[in-house]
């Protein structure tokens, strides 16, 4: 009978369990003890390629930076364009199934400039980072926001979006504008601090 | 066929809620978060100009 309801229930069961995992972490000890120990990691990125090249050469970093900027544009973009849509506010003209396949496709492409550059970013600047919480606020909206894409939104879109509720299908596209615009605000807020 | 059809309604009834649990989770969180930067926000601005 177990059996039978977890494979029933699968997506909804490990959802649950993930969010009390992240609840029970934010408030453990363990997140204390995490952050302590990922210290050498950090110390470890500024010493690489990535870090020197990112530390010495100002218009490379620069460069990056802008590419990681314009992937931001980019993914902002297609969030935009298919919760836009989802939310019957922008493109009504066009089926909701082609726009939100369509911005998928180049979200994925975004997203792989954005965590690339973003890396590079990060080896230059480690240090100044670990120690900002906000930063930490955006890695932390970024897995959410990853995990909710690949894992909640894509699969509940490959159904026929006319047979989905559509409260569902709203409270979905608002929570991907919102944690998108957390990902992207957090990033600046990191670019303005110190 | 019928049974296929039984099964992929399930599949989207559990689609359909763990979506409705993480987007209110989203929700709720990001109304808390941005309320109290705003809130910080302002207490710095009534601390600066009174």
């Amino acid at each position: 009978m177990l059996t039978a309801f977890f494979s029933q229930n699968s997506r909804t069961v490990i959802t649950v369990a993930v969010l009390l995992l992240v609840t029970w972490f934010g408030y453990s000890d363990l997140r204390t003890a995490a952050f302590v120990a990922i210290e050498p990691f950090f110390q470890w990125m500024e010493t690489t390629w990535f870090g020197v090249i990112g530390k010495t050469w100002g218009p490379v970093f620069a460069f990056i930076q802008a590419i990681h900027l314009l992937g931001l544009a980019v993914l902002g973009g297609t969030v935009l364009a298919g919760d836009g849509r989802l939310l019957n506010i922008v493109l009504t003209d066009v089926p909701a199934k082609i726009v939100v396949d369509r911005c998928h496709r180049v979200f994925v492409w975004a997203l792989i400039a954005l965590l690339a550059t973003g890396i590079f970013m990060a080896c230059g600047v480690a240090m100044k980072i670990y120690y900002l919480p906000v930063y930490w606020y955006k890695m932390l909206a970024l897995v959410a926001g990853m995990l909710f894409h690949f894992y909640v939104r894509k699969p509940l879109l490959n159904h026929d979006i006319d047979e989905l509720n559509p409260v569902v299908v709203k409270m979905v596209a608002i929570a991907s504008i919102l944690v998108w615009f957390l990902v992207a605000a957090t990033g600046r807020w990191i670019g303005f601090s110190g | 066929m019928e049974n296929s059809r039984g099964k992929n309604a399930q599949q989207r009834k559990d689609s359909e809620r763990s979506a409705l649990l993480v987007a209110q989770a989203f929700i709720v969180f990001s109304g808390i978060y941005w309320f109290l930067q705003l809130e910080s926000v302002l207490e710095l601005l009534e601390l600066a100009y009174g």
